[in-house]
This record gives C-alpha cells, structure tokens and sequence, in this order.
C-alpha cells in the first residue's frame, strides 16, 4: 500500500507545483483532441468488450455494470 | 500516519467553484459489432440524445440493444459456455441471435453555481439477468478553471436467474471515484483516477460448470467464487499537444483487488486533425494481469473454490484501434452529407487476449476479437 500513498502524495505535488494558465493562454487546450473522453458514448462501447475480457475495472473515470455478460 | 496525513492534505485543500461546460445538444446514433474466434458475435446499435431545457439543465437517454448470437457448445446446460449466451430454442447454433439485452438511460446534467451535478439512472433486462443502475457525479472546478474535482457515486443492484437454475441471486455493487483533471501548461493536461469498487452476492456466471476427471470419473460441478470483491484502481493520463493540430496521450492504470488480481495498463493515443473536417485517432494499449488465487487451470478433486472463468486467470492483452471522425459539411450538393449540424464517426479495433492456460470450455489461449463501428452525431 505505500506505494499508493507515495504514488497519491507525487499527484499532489505535481498539482501543487504547476503554474496557473490564464484563459487567453488555452488555445491549444481548448482543442477537443485534449479533452479525455471526448466521446464517452464511445469509451463507453469499447469499456464494455474489454471488461467482459479483463479481469480488472475501474480507474478510468467510468462506472460500469449492467449485463450478465461477465 | 501517511493515510492520516493525504486525508488531511485532501481536506484542507481549497475548492474555489466555478463553472463547467454544458453538454452540447445533440443526437448520436451508433451501430456496433464484435466478432472473435471464440464465436462470439455481438451486434450493439444504440441511441443517446442530450437536450438542454433551460440555461443550465440539460436531459440526457440512451437506448441500446446487445443482440447476441453464439454458435452453441452444446454445453450440459445447452447453453455456450464461453459468452453466457442461453439460447432462445435450446441449442441456438444458427446465426440467429441468442440473446437479447435492452438497456435504457435516463438523466440530467445541472450546472449549480458553477458546480456540475449529474444523475443517471439505468436499467437494463434480458432473458435471464436484470440489472437497475443509479449513478451520480459531480464536477467541481477551482484555480480558475485549471483543477477540476470529480467525484461519482454509483449503485448496482442486479438480479441473476439463468434459465437452467431454479434459483434468483442477487449481486449489489457500490462505486465510489474520485478524479482530478490539472492543466499543467499551456500544453499539456493531466488526470488522476482513483475507484473503490464493492460487490457483495453472486458473482458467477450461471452456467458455467467445472470439469473433474478423476481417474475415469468425470464429475460436473457448479464453480464457487468468494461472495464479496474489493476492488480498486488508480490511474493517471496525460495528454500533450504535440503540435498545432495533434495531440499525444499517454495513461497508466495500476489495478488490484481482494482476490489477489493485480494488473497494469498502458496506453497511448495519437490524434490528429487531418483537415478542418477530418479527426484521425490510433490508440495502442496493453494489459498484464495475474490470476486469481482461487483460479486453476485443471481441478483433480472438488475444493472449497473453483473458477473456470478466463478474466481470473493470468495473461495479457493487446487493443489497437482506429477512429475516424468526419464532418459532413466538406462537399456541397450531396444530401445529408451537406449538412454542418452531422459528423460522421466510424472505428475499427482489434483485441487479442492471451491466457496463461487454455480457457476451460474453447481450449484454446489465444483470443481475437475484431470490433467494428459507425454512426453519426446530429447537432440539435
């Protein structure tokens, strides 16, 4: 487990430690191929093969569940 | 003393609240499929529509069928004992499906203040297993947009009764996520992902069965899991704007759970605007995972445990995948592709698993799936 904790204290520093970007700064990040995601519904179909095939979930910021497919 | 301290660090970290972006309004229509060589074929077409009603609310629904068709393994239980799917007249073995399931959403997406709430609730039936979903998230951005806090709840509550059993089980899941998206530069972005995942009652499939040769005894036994899962799983991706017009993503999950599972995923997506109408995506990914400490590849005697499942066993896999996104505005004079309001989405994927010893029913270690899909998205 500690590698857990260490693993949660470096995602702390690291948000910690950036600079803030002002809006007028963003233009490269506010192209849709930098949001994650940009398609859940599609995320979404792939998340449902790949979980009846793994044995592992979660992680991703989706929640699964629904069929008995596995 | 450590898990005392992040606690404390997580509490006194400050939430300035402000807003998040709106769903756009929309209609997205997909139609999708699977095939590999376990015989495995799945037919997936869905619809989901996003509609605001007022300034700050919007209504989301989807509807979606998994339309199955097995060629049966004229199982004991005559049903195909890799994909679950219980024929509709014993057997099945034609290109008829198999298997029916209905699923349907509905929920709201509610700007408060800035914050965003959404609740979703699920329910989903077939012939022989029924599932009810509630699911809510709430995203909270702070540090003038460049943080945004997630956090989702959501609730299974499902009902197995395969067609072969006299019995209904019930199996109930709770997930809790918490996530955290920073902008790091003007460059490049990052999220955190963290899942604690509770199951509790049967997590079998119903009609599976054990094989046990003693000698020239063959014995057919039900599997038997543990009746509660922990799960949990951390990840991390980030995504860097490589150029004006591509982007590069790179992610890492690390997995582990109660039945000693532990697994690593990586992946990497590549996107591209090819033109001012055309997207291009190539996402590589591979997985790693160890067995379940109840799972074996032969049993000799009954034990307290048996799984026959292949997600519980040891192995890897590998995912790649294309995804084309095109928008219908590039021609004029044609029909329905003239149309700025439509982008036109179609991806084509490979999966291939490999298990440490062969799956139970097919024999074989090797899986490969091929995953094909088009639609559309329609602007409201």
């Amino acid at each position: 487990m500690k590698y857990i904790y260490i693993f949660l204290v470096l995602i702390f520093m690291t948000i910690s430690g950036c600079a803030v970007v002002q809006p007028w700064e963003r233009e490269r990040l506010a192209d849709p191929n930098m949001m994650f995601d940009e398609n859940p519904i599609q995320k979404g179909i792939k998340e449902h093969y790949i979980n009846i095939r793994e044995g592992s979930e979660g992680g991703t910021g989706s929640q699964g569940g629904g069929c008995g497919c596995g | 003393m450590v898990k005392k301290l992040l606690i404390v660090i997580f509490l006194i970290y400050p939430f300035y609240v402000f807003s998040q972006q709106e769903p756009d309004n929309q209609i997205q229509v997909n139609f999708n499929s699977y095939f590999d060589n376990f015989r495995l074929n799945v037919i997936y077409p869905s619809i989901n529509i996003v509609k605001s009603i007022d300034n700050n609310t919007s209504i989301t629904g989807s509807y979606l069928v998994d339309a199955i068709s097995s060629a049966s393994m004229k199982m004991t239980f005559k049903v195909d004992g890799v994909t679950s799917a219980t024929a509709n007249k014993q057997g099945g073995g034609d290109n008829t499906p198999d298997e029916l399931r209905h699923q349907i959403n509905l929920g709201f997406v509610r700007n408060i203040s800035g914050v965003s709430v959404s609740a979703d609730g699920m329910y989903s039936i077939e012939h022989d297993y029924s599932s009810k979903t509630f699911a809510t998230n709430i995203s909270i951005p702070f540090a003038k947009k460049n943080t945004v806090l997630q956090i989702g709840f959501a609730g299974n509550w499902d009902k197995v009764f395969p067609q072969t059993r006299f019995w209904t089980r019930s199996r109930n899941t709770t997930t809790y996520n918490i996530g955290m998206t920073q902008i790091l530069s003007k460059n490049i972005v990052s999220q955190f992902d963290f899942s604690f995942i509770n199951i509790d009652g049967y997590m079998l499939d119903g009609y599976q069965v054990v094989r046990i040769l003693n000698g020239t005894n063959l014995s057919i036994l039900e599997p038997i899991e543990p009746e509660k899962r922990i799960r949990k799983a951390l990840g991390a991706r980030m995504n860097f704007a490589v150029s004006k017009h591509s982007t590069l993503l790179l992610g890492y999950r690390y997995y582990w759970d109660t039945w000693d599972i532990k697994s690593s995923t990586i992946d990497a997506e590549y996107k591209t605007h090819m033109s001012d109408y055309t997207n291009i995506s190539l996402n590589v990914r591979q997985y790693f995972q160890n067995k379940a400490y109840f799972f074996k590849a032969t049993y000799t005697v009954p034990e307290p445990l048996m799984a026959v499942d292949s997600k519980l066993n040891s192995g890897y896999t590998n995912d790649i995948s294309v995804n084309l996104e095109y928008k219908g505005n590039r021609y004029t004079g044609i029909p329905i592709i003239n149309n700025d309001k439509v982008t036109f989405l179609a991806s084509l994927g490979f999966f291939h698993r490999h298990t440490d010893s062969p799956d139970w029913v097919m024999r074989m270690s090797e899986l490969y799936a091929y995953l094909i899909s088009f639609g559309f998205k329609f602007s409201l």
